[in-house]
């Protein structure tokens, strides 16, 4: 604070929104029952080299001018968040969660913010409080009104999925394969003519997927605070997320993009699962772009402002027609495709999506006889199991830094995906009669290995390469 | 790329039957493709997986006894005998409805190395100037020329406008034998391979060993000893791929048992995985 005309001015490369937080605060300050101090006030953000966004600050630069004007008696040391109406009141932010946790790793051990997000940073295991307005902060800094700690929030219960595979008739390969890319985070393909339930099977995969764990949780939940789709009352996920963009979606939403970057599907689906519907009909540029997250398990969004990284591991589950017109080889309908369409078509899928895509399975049309059979499993039994097979795979994995089959290097598979004699001669013969390619002799691995954890067995089994060579994507 | 007339002791002799046998005639690879005994192998570019199957292995099965597999390079069936032909490391010969370097200028992606591959290991012929574009009428004028080179005419699936019908028909106008494999009735894609059994025109082809007597080669004996299950399993799958639960069931067998079976003869390559992720003989 200088001597000179009355003024805020706002350095440290703020954005459009920082330098609008000057208005906010002035009339804040003024309408909370302070005197806004008639010299030049100068805010300095610092590093000064990073660019500053969003509305975040404005708690903190009002506090500072409180602090700095002799208003505020006490320093403070909680990392301050929120945004600033002009009555004073404090309105929520978004990437509350992010922000929390980043301090807390850095010491910082309290946490000043609106009502609706001090619940998503108690759950950072920071000690949090809420407020409605400006003067509400400065009396509890004061320690006239001492708040409450904001408890740390409940978890929402457990989600009721909308698809349960008891509901599915018949499919038991389609299922299998749903299972063991639930167990073991193996990406998918679904495919087969239209209304054969491929997206039912799809979506049957969210009442599978094993429980989140503490860190997988906030790691998620963190995502979902910066794209502003957190539930005040329940901010941490309680179950693993299920996205589905529709196949009209830009690469932008799909791997996040937008300056402030944000988090795309890929990220959102971070601990859980991505669906596509259609795959074929996405553009193919941004097919491309899922390139990235699937290799590395997270995105780097790069703008002139700077760059952002966002983790992204998620199970790719796609499903599509076998043609355009969807009938091809199908024993009820003609199929009306010309050979170099359907080339074209699943041109789509090809290449570096199809190479990072483990098992690929036909869904049929199912008899009309097989729709009523009864027997089937419910999702809770199969979860159980994918459960089981987790944890024994965590515990084989635990020294590599992997937590799933799918995720096995070369030297791994060789460690930990041994077979007997026998089933290897037979693999080296068909790799030697470019039956199967060396990637697809790993993948074929990977994918037993799965299978053998989700029976329970120590060593992968002959039938389990079996299955994985049933199953396996690559021709 | 050479191209020479009838005068020339190379010129296939069986064009002199046709009335008026082409001049010159453009070749691009190996000379002595047209030497051999050939069997011509048709049908429509709309094929079924079924078609698929039948016409690849009809041409690799003369391709292992030496004859000469000619087509048209179409998509479809005439793109699957070449390919057939291809695998069986044969000799198989492209008539092609432009010129030959106008064609191969358009041709893109699997096409295009398809053409190579043809090229290199047999060749690819055409009665037309290397720039000649594409028509209508130059795809019916080499139907004739496709049924005077092979001894036999095979049509694998046709519907009734095909053009693969025209082809049949020119090898009935030279007196050669025509055969066309039957199909289901009420699949479009072989109405009209049908058409020509039922009317007499096309003795019905009930596989590659009548194929090859009736080209005078003898079968290659690999007939191999597949135990019981394994031959099921290829029956099962003789008309159509089948997706595994429903071969499964029809198997009357499942689990692993299943699997490892499958999995045995994936790996043996009698059967394969089609784009789908259904199960095919090869």
């Amino acid at each position: 604070m200088a001597n000179g005309l009355p003024a805020l001015v706002v350095v440290g490369l703020p954005d459009a929104a920082v330098q609008e937080a000057r208005e906010r605060v002035r009339a804040a300050v003024r309408n909370s029952g302070f005197d806004f101090p008639l010299r030049r006030v100068t805010v300095n953000l610092a590093p000064a080299e990073r660019r500053k966004e969003g509305t975040g600050f404005e708690l903190a630069i009002a506090l500072g001018i409180l602090r700095a004007s002799g208003q505020l008696q006490v320093d403070v040391t909680a990392l301050c968040l929120g945004e600033l109406a002009l009555d004073g009141a404090l309105r929520p932010i978004r990437g509350t969660m992010p922000r929390v946790r980043h301090a807390a790793a850095r010491g910082v051990r309290e946490v000043l913010a609106a009502d609706a997000n001090a619940g998503e940073a108690a759950a950072c295991g920071v000690e949090s409080f809420g407020f409605a307005t400006l003067r509400d902060v400065v009396e509890h800094l004061e320690g006239r009104v001492r708040a409450a700690p904001t408890p740390v929030p409940e978890r929402a219960a457990a989600p009721r999925h909308p698809v349960d595979l008891a509901h599915i008739a018949g499919q038991e390969t389609p299922k299998r394969a749903l299972e063991i890319a639930a167990a073991g985070g193996h990406n998918l393909l679904f495919v087969g003519p239209p209304g054969t339930g491929k997206t039912m099977l799809a979506r049957a995969l969210e009442s599978i997927l094993p429980p989140l764990d503490d860190t997988e949780a906030l790691a998620a939940s963190a995502v979902h605070s910066v794209a502003g789709l957190t539930d005040p009352r329940h901010p941490v996920l309680t179950a693993r997320p299920f996205r589905a963009p529709h196949h009209t979606a830009s690469h932008l939403s799909l791997v996040g993009g937008g300056s402030p970057p944000r988090p795309g599907e890929v990220s959102l689906a971070h601990c859980g699962a991505l669906f596509l519907d259609e795959v074929a009909e996405f553009s193919r540029g941004v097919l491309d772009t899922l390139r990235e997250p699937l290799e590395e398990h997270s995105i780097t969004i790069s703008r002139a402002g700077g760059a952002a990284t966002y983790p992204a591991r998620f199970v790719l589950v796609a499903a599509m027609n076998p043609c355009p017109c969807g009938f091809w080889g199908d024993a009820e309908r003609e199929c009306t495709c010309l050979p170099e369409q359907i080339e074209r078509y699943r041109g789509k899928i090809s290449g570096p999506l199809l190479d990072r895509i483990d098992l690929r399975v036909h869904v049929p049309r199912v008899p009309f006889d097989r729709l009523r059979d009864e027997g089937r499993e419910r999702s809770a039994d199969v979860r159980a199991r994918v459960a089981e097979a987790r944890e024994r795979m965590r515990a084989r994995l635990a020294t590599t830094g992997r937590r799933v089959n799918a995720d096995l290097t070369v030297a791994e598979v060789k460690r930990f995906c041994g077979v007997n004699a026998e089933t290897e001669s037979l693999l080296a013969e068909a790799v030697q009669a470019r039956r199967l390619s060396a990637r697809g002799y790993h993948r074929v691995l990977r994918v037993a290995r799965t299978a053998a954890d989700l029976a329970g067995s120590d060593g992968v089994r002959t039938q389990d390469v079996a299955f994985a060579l049933l199953l396996r994507s690559d021709p | 790329m050479i191209g020479f007339g009838p005068a020339d002791p190379r010129y296939p002799p069986r064009l002199l039957d046709l009335r008026c046998p082409p001049d010159p005639l453009w070749l691009d690879g190996d000379r002595d493709a047209l030497a051999g005994r050939a069997v011509s192998i048709v049908g429509t570019r709309r094929m079924t997986p079924y078609g698929a199957r039948v016409a690849r292995e009809l041409a690799s099965a003369c391709a292992r006894a030496g004859i000469v597999v000619v087509s048209g390079l179409a998509q479809g069936i005439d793109s699957a005998a070449h390919e057939g032909a291809l695998d069986a490391r044969g000799t198989t010969v492209a008539v092609l409805g432009a010129g030959i370097a106008s064609y191969l200028a358009d041709a893109r992606g699997r096409r295009r190395r398809l053409a190579h591959a043809i090229r290199a290991s047999g060749a690819l012929i055409s009665e037309f100037p290397p720039d000649a574009p594409p028509q209508n009428w130059t795809f019916a004028q080499r139907d004739a020329t496709i049924a005077a080179l092979g001894a036999l005419t095979v049509v694998v699936e046709a519907p009734v406008d095909s053009g693969a019908l025209i082809t049949a028909d020119e090898a009935r106008k030279l007196r050669r034998p025509v055969y066309a494999v039957p199909g289901p009735i009420g699949v479009a894609a072989s109405a009209g391979a049908n058409a020509l059994i039922a009317s007499g025109k096309a003795k019905a082809l009930t596989g590659a060993p009548m194929l090859l007597e009736a080209l005078g080669a003898a079968p290659s004996a690999v007939t191999e000893n597949r135990d019981e299950v394994a031959m099921r399993v290829l029956d099962a799958l003789a008309a159509a791929p089948a997706d595994p639960d429903a071969l499964a069931r029809r198997l009357g067998m499942s689990g692993a048992a299943f699997a490892t079976v499958i999995a045995g003869l994936l790996i043996r390559g009698d059967i394969a995985t089609t784009a789908d992720g259904r199960l095919a003989r090869r």
